[in-house]
């Protein structure tokens, strides 16, 4: 009885192995993403007015280095990118009073371009930046 | 996978490093591609598979069949009923599309319920879901199953729940309990449902029944997957470098290997469609993402193609599965009653002008029919007429007459008003609020009905803009007075912009004032000191042509708070319409902050004193007295209140000029005015009416008398009597009367003409001569 067991224990761990190895079809969707960052600089081209104390402030972004094999995302040449705070919130006057945002500055800015998973594919970073809570 | 990963990472930073440098850091890793094991993955696949289907509306499905027998072209869209789209719609590198679709279909659900568009929190879940964390995945049958376990959804303005996990932590940003779920609105029903667009199902079935849950104004969430990483660099290049009228056609991914490392799926709203093209290769979904928006793709949509394949699948060891899943929710909100969001005046508001109009802002749409003088109403015995605009929810009651001066007036909205849904009150909405002295010239001084009686025009500039709201931002202030406040946006508008707010309808000011000025209350801060906002005052008396009256008042004057300030308008006496208006001037500092402005005339009360005894007349509520002729200064608009105090042995014997009778005399300064008051000493009063006034003169008993009144008349010849009856009175005169009005045995001699006009007159112990 034993034995008969143990002869019909292994066999089926060895599937469940098997099948857990190959068990592969996605369900779910998002989960977890992985980005490049690339360095370059943001050059501010226009400040406006959007809604109450919130602007729509528009830049060019110049990679350091011109990449010469781009994956897609770093299309950015003569693009107008959107400045927002998390990449969601449009700047109020404090953080472009506190940040000097002007047109025609030029910031520190990172492009994040995914390499994989379901998120936000391109995004932008400005290391220099302070947030009014700073 | 790790090991993957590194492989993946080292040869990417070496291709890197021959084609460029300087990347400080070349692949961020925010966790691993996450994996099911076995039981998990098909307790996911038997979610989708055994996931009620999505009801049809077999109206609808008729009518969509015969459009597509006909070829019957059409187009619908449901972006009206979600409150936020284009770059406010980013989920940022954490993995959560699925929370961002299924809570969009909420937000849809809610407002065709509710009739009310209201922003709902990812970050509840994200913060609050503890199984595991959103960032690393779902679906909507997870998604329905946590929100039916919690029962109710909150909106994404309320403490902390607005979105914080953008950056892809590996757990969330917020607490789950720092979260307020005040307010919030209750669920009793929320399942997720297939619709059926595979297996048996033809394309033109899929496509029927996906129109279908659309027309029933439900969102429609789609779920697709990729199988590799190349397909997943061309739809990422779809999205970030078309523009948005370019179609996506899934097609193209079909029947692809699943690769285990760079296979992904993803969940967005199909919100409309559009087939207006006859041609259907160019037939679409649209598709709203949470992927912010890109240079072409301004709103966050892309455009799908209608004419795919629905039951494409992808190839893996397991076995093939659908890549392309349509879902929708079965959701049924709280019936939430309406309530009255604002009103004015506000509770217990002091001083409200004896001409306002009381408003309710409703919190959702209501029904007209039951917005009226039965269940929105005045206490009081005010009557008036009652409207409502259904374009801002909001009810107004307007008096009949103007509100008593100094009054507590009780606002009533009973809960016989109902929303459109038929939905009652849950609670009646009952304030007081007390009515003022009314000498403001200034129609809605105070702010407290917004803008009405201003107006506002650009003068220079063209972002400089008047609101009013209930607290200013910058800097943090209160209203002055009552609940609003006038806010010109120097805080925002360029340096340079100058807009003037002004009354639309002037106020006379006599020329016979003795004065008059200007009144209001401007707040100051000390922030952006090099920023000179400023607010100048104007006058005109034509609309058109505004001069300056004093100085301008500076924003950052040294001083902070609120401080009145003071204007003569004397030069203004004699003109019909005059306008104040206030020209805000913006240097991009801080706003500029109004409140309570007050515009007055001082006017001329004059007081005489007549007949043969003395006393004393008091102006309440003003408290002067005097017992001489004089003249009183008094602010135009006063409602005064005369009463008269015979002194010792005298009687008052009435009022005459701009008071009349007998009693107290109510009198509004909305001129200059001019009351005599006659007082008689009792030893010499000839005449009494019995149970009245005494007085000299028996023409003056008679014009205070009542009809049938008797009138007696002492024993005495009234030598220089002239007498006329001419005012239909019944009256009896009875003459012969000692002194003291009691024995009555002798007779009066009256000298003198007595005329007879209309009315009855009784003669006793009376000779005419």
């Amino acid at each position: 009885m034993f034995r008969n067991a143990i002869l019909m224990t292994v066999p089926l761990l060895l599937l469940f192995f098997i099948l857990a190895e190959a068990g592969t079809a996605p369900l779910r969707v998002g989960g977890r993403c992985e980005y490049a960052r690339y360095s370059g600089e943001a050059r501010i081209i226009s400040i406006v007015e959007k809604n109450e104390d919130r602007y729509e402030v528009k830049f060019l972004f110049t990679p350091r280095t011109q990449i010469k094999a781009q994956p897609p995302l770093l299309l950015t040449e003569k693009r107008e990118f959107l400045m927002l705070i998390d990449n969601s919130i449009y700047p109020n006057k404090a953080y472009l009073k506190l940040n000097s945002i002007v047109a025609d500055k030029v910031f520190d800015c990172n492009i994040k371009v995914i390499i994989k998973g379901a998120c936000t594919p391109r995004l932008f970073e400005f290391p220099s930046m302070r947030t009014v809570n700073d | 996978m790790k090991r993957k990963a590194l492989v993946f990472a080292t040869t990417f930073f070496l291709f890197l490093s021959v084609c460029g440098n300087v990347w400080s850091d070349v692949v961020d890793y925010n966790g691993s591609i996450m994996r099911p094991d076995h039981d998990t993955l098909r307790q996911w696949i038997s979610d989708y598979e055994k996931a009620p289907k999505a009801p049809l509306d077999e109206t609808i499905k008729s009518r969509i069949s015969v459009m597509q027998a006909e070829g019957v072209t059409s187009s619908m869209s449901l972006l009206s009923h979600i409150p936020y789209l284009g770059a406010d719609r980013n989920q940022g590198s954490c993995g959560n599309c699925w929370v961002w679709a299924g809570t969009g279909l909420m937000e849809i659900a809610h407002s065709v319920q509710n009739s009310e568009n209201a922003r709902l929190s990812i970050q509840y879940l994200n913060s609050c879901k503890s199984d595991e964390f959103a960032c690393n995945g779902g679906n909507l049958s997870e998604f329905a199953s946590w929100y039916r376990g919690e029962g109710l959804a909150i909106p994404w303005s309320n403490t902390n729940a607005s979105y914080a996990d953008g950056s892809g932590p590996n757990s969330s940003s917020i607490a789950c309990g720092t979260i307020s779920s005040s307010p919030n609105y209750p669920l009793s029903a929320f399942t997720a449902q297939t619709i059926v667009t595979t297996g048996s199902t033809t394309q033109a079935q899929a496509i029927s029944n996906i129109k279908n849950v659309l027309n029933q104004n439900k969102g429609v969430w789609f779920a697709f997957w990729l199988a590799n990483g190349t397909d997943w660099n061309a739809f990422y290049n779809f999205w970030g470098n078309s523009a948005e009228s370019a179609l996506w056609n899934p097609d193209n991914y079909c029947g692809h290997n699943w690769n285990d490392s760079s296979g992904g799926g993803h969940a967005v709203i199909v919100v409309g469609y559009n087939d207006d093209d006859p041609n259907p290769e160019n037939q679409y979904w649209t598709v709203l993402n949470s992927w912010g928006t890109t240079t072409g793709r301004t709103t966050g949509l892309f455009r799908m193609k209608m004419n795919m394949n629905y039951g494409c699948v992808l190839h893996d060891t397991d076995g093939d599965f659908t890549n392309n899943q349509f879902q929708t929710i079965g959701i049924s909100y709280g019936a939430v009653p309406p309530s009255v969001s604002t009103n004015y005046p506000a509770d217990n508001a002091m001083d409200v002008a004896t001409g306002t109009t009381i408003t309710v802002t409703f919190s959702k749409a209501m029904n007209a029919d039951t917005i009226k003088n039965t269940s929105f109403y005045l206490n009081n015995g005010a009557t008036g007429s009652v409207s409502y605009n259904p374009a801002t929810n909001t009810a107004t009651l307007t008096p009949s007459t103007s509100l008593a001066t100094y009054t507590v007036y009780t606002a009533t909205v009973t809960t016989d008003a109902t929303d459109a849904a038929g939905i009652h009150m849950a609670a009646a909405k009952t304030w007081n609020f007390t009515t003022g002295d009314g000498t403001n010239l200034v129609v809605n001084g105070g702010f407290e009905s917004d803008l009405t009686g201003w107006t506002t025009v650009q003068v220079s500039g063209s972002s400089g803009t008047w609101t009013t709201v209930s607290s200013g931002s910058y800097p943090s202030t209160s209203p002055h007075g009552g609940t609003k406040l006038a806010r010109f946006n120097s805080y925002i508008a360029s340096s340079g912009a100058q807009t003037r707010l002004y009354q639309t309808t002037g106020f006379p000011i006599p020329s016979s004032a003795v004065a008059s000025s200007l009144s209001f209350w401007m707040a100051h801060d000390s922030g952006y000191t090099a920023d000179a906002d400023q607010l100048q005052v104007q006058v005109s008396t034509d609309g058109s042509t505004w001069s300056n009256v004093g100085s301008p008042v500076m924003r950052n004057d040294g001083t902070t708070g609120w401080s009145q300030v003071t204007l003569d308008l004397s030069a203004y006496k004699g003109e019909s319409n005059v306008r104040i208006g206030f020209l805000g001037i913006s240097y991009w500092g801080n706003d500029i902050y109004l409140d309570d402005v007050k515009a007055t005339a001082t006017l001329t009360l004059t007081m005489n004193f007549a007949g043969s005894g003395s006393g004393t007349v008091t102006i309440n509520p003003l408290s002067i007295s005097s017992n001489v002729n004089c003249s009183n200064q008094i602010v135009g608009g006063t409602a005064l209140t005369l009463h008269s105090a015979p002194g010792d042995n005298s009687i008052f014997s009435g009022w005459s000029g701009d008071c009349s009778g007998v009693g107290d005399c109510p009198l509004t300064m909305n001129a200059d005015k001019n009351v005599t008051t006659t007082f008689t000493s009792i030893s010499l009063a000839s005449v009494h009416i019995v149970g009245g006034s005494y007085f000299d003169s028996l023409q003056l008993a008679y014009i205070a008398a009542a009809s049938s009144c008797l009138i007696q008349v002492k024993a005495v010849e009234l030598s220089t009597l002239d007498f006329t009856l001419n005012s239909g009175k019944t009256v009896t005169l009875e003459g012969g009367y000692d002194s003291t009005y009691s024995i009555n045995n002798d007779y009066t001699t009256m000298k003198g003409i007595l005329t007879l006009g209309t009315g009855s007159l009784t003669l006793e112990n009376l000779i005419i001569k």
